[in-house]
Formats: C-alpha cells, structure tokens, sequence
C-alpha cells in the first residue's frame, strides 16, 4: 500500500509535467502561425507536443493503476470516481491529439480547420488534468487552487451510469471509433 | 542563440509557475490520530508558534467505571486561517504517542462530528467561539485519570507559515467503582454518526445489565424532547424508531437505562443525515472511463475527416492541365520571324473572299514595273505576277 501511494505520487508529476508540457506546446503550435516569425518554432513546439502526448499514456495508465491501489476504496466514493471519469477523457483527448498529428502531418498546426482541432485537443488536455490534479488536492489536502472559482463543480457527486450501460457504452465507443476511421473520409497527410 | 533564449525563458516561466506547498492546511479530516500526529508536522520549533486560544474543558471530575461520561470542551480565538479550520485532539496524556483515550481505558461513542474519533476537524464560527462535545465510556477498573484537549490551527496572515499549537491543562477524573449491576451502554456500542437522508429503518442500541429503555429524540436547537417507541431485539439489545431526517438536520437522543434497581439517564447523543450511498464500482468506473476515452476518440476522428482540406478538390482541379494545354497552344500560334506567310489581310476586306478582289484595286504604273499601287492602304507592294511575294 505504502509503496502504491509513493508511485502514485511519483508518476501523478509525471503525468501532470508531460501533459501541461504536451498541452502547451500544442497550442503554441497552433497559435504560433498567427505571429511573424512563429514558423521557426513551430517545428519544435510540434515535435515536444507529439513526443510528450505519446509518453503521457503509459503514464496516464500507471497513474490510474497506481491510484486504484492506493485509493481504499477505489470508485467506490464520487471523488475517485470521478477520477476516473476524468482520467478517461484527458486519455481521450491526448490519444486524438496523436491520430491528427500522425494522420496529417507536422502541418496539422497550420490548417485553420484541423489546426484549431488541435488546440482543442490541447487544451482538453490541460483542463482534465486540471480537474485531475484539482480531486487529488481535495483528497489529499483538503484544497485545490481550484477553490477560487466560483462555478466549480463539487467533487462529491458524480454521473454513474452502471456497471452495464458502461458495458454498452464502451462498446458503443469504440464501435464509434472504429466506423470513424474506416467508413469515414480517407485522411491525406498535408503538404509540407 | 534566439533558440537557447527562447527555451530558457520556457523554462523560467514554468518554474516560476509552480505554487508553494503547504503541508494540509485544508485538513487531514476526523480520525484517530495521536498528539504525534499534530506533533511530527508541526512539532519542529521553526514550524509552530503558542496558539493564543483559550480552551475551557467542562466536566465531571468523578465518573463510574464503564458508564458513559460527557466531555465538554470550549475554545475561543481570534486567530485563524482563512479557512477558519481548526483541530482539536482529545488526549489522555503529554507523552506525544500513546495518547489516544482509548489506550488508557476510554472508549468513545460518539464525538463532536457525530462520529467516534479523538481528533476532530471544525470550522469555529464568526464569534471565535467553538463549542466540542465528546461522550465517552469510562474504564472498566477504578483509577485516577486525566483527559485533556489539544489544538492546532493557521493564522491569517500567516507570513511565517507556522502553525499555532495550544493545550488544556489536564482534567482530572477519579473513576471510582460501579455499584453492581449498573445499567448502561454496552462497552463494544458505538452511536453511529449518521443515517441515510429518509431512512425509517430502526436504531440498535445494544446496553448492558438493562431491562428496559427509554428514549427521548429532538431536532438539534430543539427545546422539546419526544418519547420513541422501542422494541427489544434480544438481551439487552433495543431497536428505537426514530424520525426519518432530510437535509443536513440532526437528531438528538436521550438513552435512560433501566433494570429495576437503578435509573441511569446517560448523556444526549446526536445522529446526523446524509445523502444516499454512493453507487458507483470499481469496474463501473473503468468501464465508463474507457467509454469516455473511446467516445471522444471516435468525435475527434469523425471531426478531423469533415474538417480536413477536401480530397476531391484535387482530382477536380484541372488548373495545372489547362495551362499546359494554353502554354501549348500559344508556343504554336506564336509567328516565327522566319516564316514565309504573307502579311494579313488589309483591314475592311474578308478573309474568305480571296485574294481576287485585293488584286483587282491594284495599281500598276510603268515606271515601277514589279511593284503595284494599293490606293486604299496607300502603300507599295510587290507584284506577284513580276516574281514577288504577292
């Protein structure tokens, strides 16, 4: 248990490091096209947020594993279960973020439709791992620096849809997913 | 050189942008937890400060052995964290570690949140003042004993960062020995702390040496007290209906213990109401997680094939064809200086009406016997019929 906690805590800043890292780069990335002189770093910023996003899942996944052995009871409370649910959708967001990059190319930044596409990504990116780290300061602290907002969503309760229906809904998702890459239209990587 | 400047000021920025720790200034919540706990955090000289709370314990300096007994406690400062959160430790000695009441005799039923730990986490009122109930069982074997109370809390400011720590003088109690066959609480019951929002379901109170119970239940901030119906559940076991609660409302209970020989009214109890238990499972999480993580994946794609540059554009677009076939067209309707083609027809005069009528307006004069008079254009040209071009 002690151990699980320590390795928590340990690839949780690993996690939260390399994701901020991924998210930011990415949406400098996309923002940089609007500035003069922007391209000459554009290359740079794209290859850290292709390289962070892809080191951020296993670490993603650790994180999860890690916390549920450490966590008593495990999404049996809404905190940890919306961790859960949280970690999910940032997984969602840096793994889509990978598919645009390698479908299309360093030059998906600068497309105005599928650079903001993007970015969008990004900064879901940033924002679940805000959430994220913002239930382990409540866990663990009592507090998040999200405390300030007003509009902030409390952490005790959660949409739990059943252990069935999410059967069904991850089946449905990556039914989805799959309909979407093969029966929709056939990406072309851009043009350098 | 830009390159390396632009990164370290990445760098910086990111560095600076990390927030200062603090150690659980938003609490670490009730627990059992002994002084060390408050001790080995904050114990460091260069980490705390003298809490300048005063704290007031009210109870009885006697108690029977293995009945129950009501610790009460006051506290009032001025000095507080933003928060205004402030800890307190029910203690049975100074020694820093084995100090919880339990290890010298005590059991708790219930504390101040409702529920039975030493340690304790509030949030004191505007006035400063905080008020803390704890209701104990004594120990089983007579002895002189002592209970005290110990406190810890921010400030506001609090530059130095420090926490302030405060403690009662010790009270003391002389537990002397039980008549025989005393009625009271059973040393293993606990009061629970709380009961489903709505709940009817009965409350078990397990007592000992008893053969009939009375209780008397009130709103908390009540002044009436109202009787409960109880049924027996075995020895010395009783389940008493009490009122479902709704909200954040809490009970008051009163348990008399009854045998026949002895009436021993015991101390009021509280019970609160909380919301319905959560439902969700460890593999629910799981599997609504991946389903989130899918289920976004799947938009993104479908977002990135409606949103990328139209394929087809490319296979429609015969730009590149059209201005071969131009460039083609003009490289051979352009003139060559050396080709002999005669010169355009003069203007007014059909091309398809052939070179008759040109010929016909032609003027010939002796004197320049190869060349011909054009009276429209009013130029020279050559005489075809005298070996020229025309």
């Amino acid at each position: 248990m002690m151990f699980s906690i320590t390795f928590h805590h340990l690839i949780v800043g690993l996690v939260t490091g390399m994701g901020t890292l991924c998210s930011l780069s990415g949406m400098l990335a996309y923002l940089s096209k609007f500035f003069v002189g922007g391209s000459r770093y554009r290359d740079y910023l794209d290859k850290v947020a292709y390289v962070s996003a892809i080191a951020v899942i296993p670490c993603l996944l650790l994180a999860v594993l890690s916390g549920t052995s450490a966590s008593p009871n495990p999404g049996g409370d809404a905190m940890t279960y919306n961790k859960f649910l949280f970690s999910g959708l940032t997984l969602g967001f840096v793994v889509s973020m990978i598919i645009g990059r390698w479908r299309f190319g360093s030059s998906v930044w600068t497309d105005s439709k599928l650079g903001a596409l993007q970015a969008t990504c990004a900064a879901g990116i940033l924002a679940g791992i805000t959430v994220l780290g913002s239930i382990g300061g409540k866990m663990t602290l009592g507090e998040s620096t999200m405390d300030i907002l007003p509009f902030w969503p409390e952490f005790n309760e959660s949409i739990v849809v059943g252990q069935w229906f999410g059967l069904a809904l991850l089946i449905l998702g990556i039914a989805s997913m799959v309909i979407s890459l093969k029966m929709g239209p056939k990406a072309e990587r851009l043009a350098e | 050189m830009k390159n390396q400047k632009f990164t370290f000021t990445i760098l910086l920025v990111m560095l600076i942008a990390t927030q200062a720790t603090l150690a659980n200034p938003g609490g670490e919540g009730d627990a059992d937890r002994d002084f060390t706990c408050g001790g080995s955090c904050h114990g460091d000289p260069g980490f705390n400060a003298q809490s300048s709370a005063t704290i007031t314990t009210v109870a009885d300096s006697t108690a029977f052995a293995g009945t129950a007994y009501q610790f009460d406690v006051s506290i009032s400062t001025s000095e507080l964290s933003s928060t205004r959160l402030m800890g307190v430790f029910l203690l049975s000695s100074t020694n820093g570690n084995g100090d919880h009441p339990e290890e010298n005799g005590w059991h708790i039923i219930q504390d101040s949140n409702g529920g039975s730990s030493n340690y304790v986490e509030s949030v004191v009122p505007s006035d400063g003042t905080i008020s803390l109930t704890w209701v104990l069982l004594a120990p089983d074997s007579p002895q002189s004993t002592q209970l005290m109370v110990e406190i810890h809390h921010g400030d506001s400011p609090n530059n130095l960062d420090r926490a302030y720590l405060g403690i009662s003088h010790p009270h003391e109690i002389d537990v002397g020995p039980i008549p025989e066959n005393l009625p009271g609480f059973a040393t293993d019951w606990t009061a629970p702390a709380s009961r489903v929002m709505g709940d009817t379901s009965p409350l078990l109170i397990q007592t000992q040496n008893s053969t009939s119970i009375e209780v008397l239940w009130m709103l908390e901030g009540e002044s009436n007290a109202h009787s409960a119906s109880i049924v027996t559940d075995g020895d010395d076991q009783w389940l008493v209906e009490l009122p479902a609660t709704m909200g954040d409302a809490r009970l008051m209970y009163q348990v008399t213990t009854s045998n026949g020989d002895y009436d021993v009214q015991q101390p009021w109890l509280t019970i609160g109401t909380r919301a319905a238990d959560f439902e969700g499972s460890l593999w629910g999480a799981r599997l609504q997680s991946f389903a989130s993580a899918f289920m976004i994946i799947a938009f993104m794609i479908a977002m990135q094939g409606m949103l990328q540059p139209n394929p087809r554009r490319d296979e429609l677009d015969y730009t590149a064809e059209v201005e071969a076939a131009e460039a083609e067209t003009a490289s051979v309707q352009e003139p060559s200086i050396d080709a002999e083609t005669p010169p355009p027809p003069p203007p007014g005069l059909k091309e398809d009406s052939g070179d008759q009528e040109y010929l016909e307006r032609l003027i010939k004069y002796e004197e320049y016997p190869d060349l011909l008079w054009d009276p429209v254009e009013e130029e020279w040209v050559d005489d075809p019929n005298a070996g020229g071009v025309e």
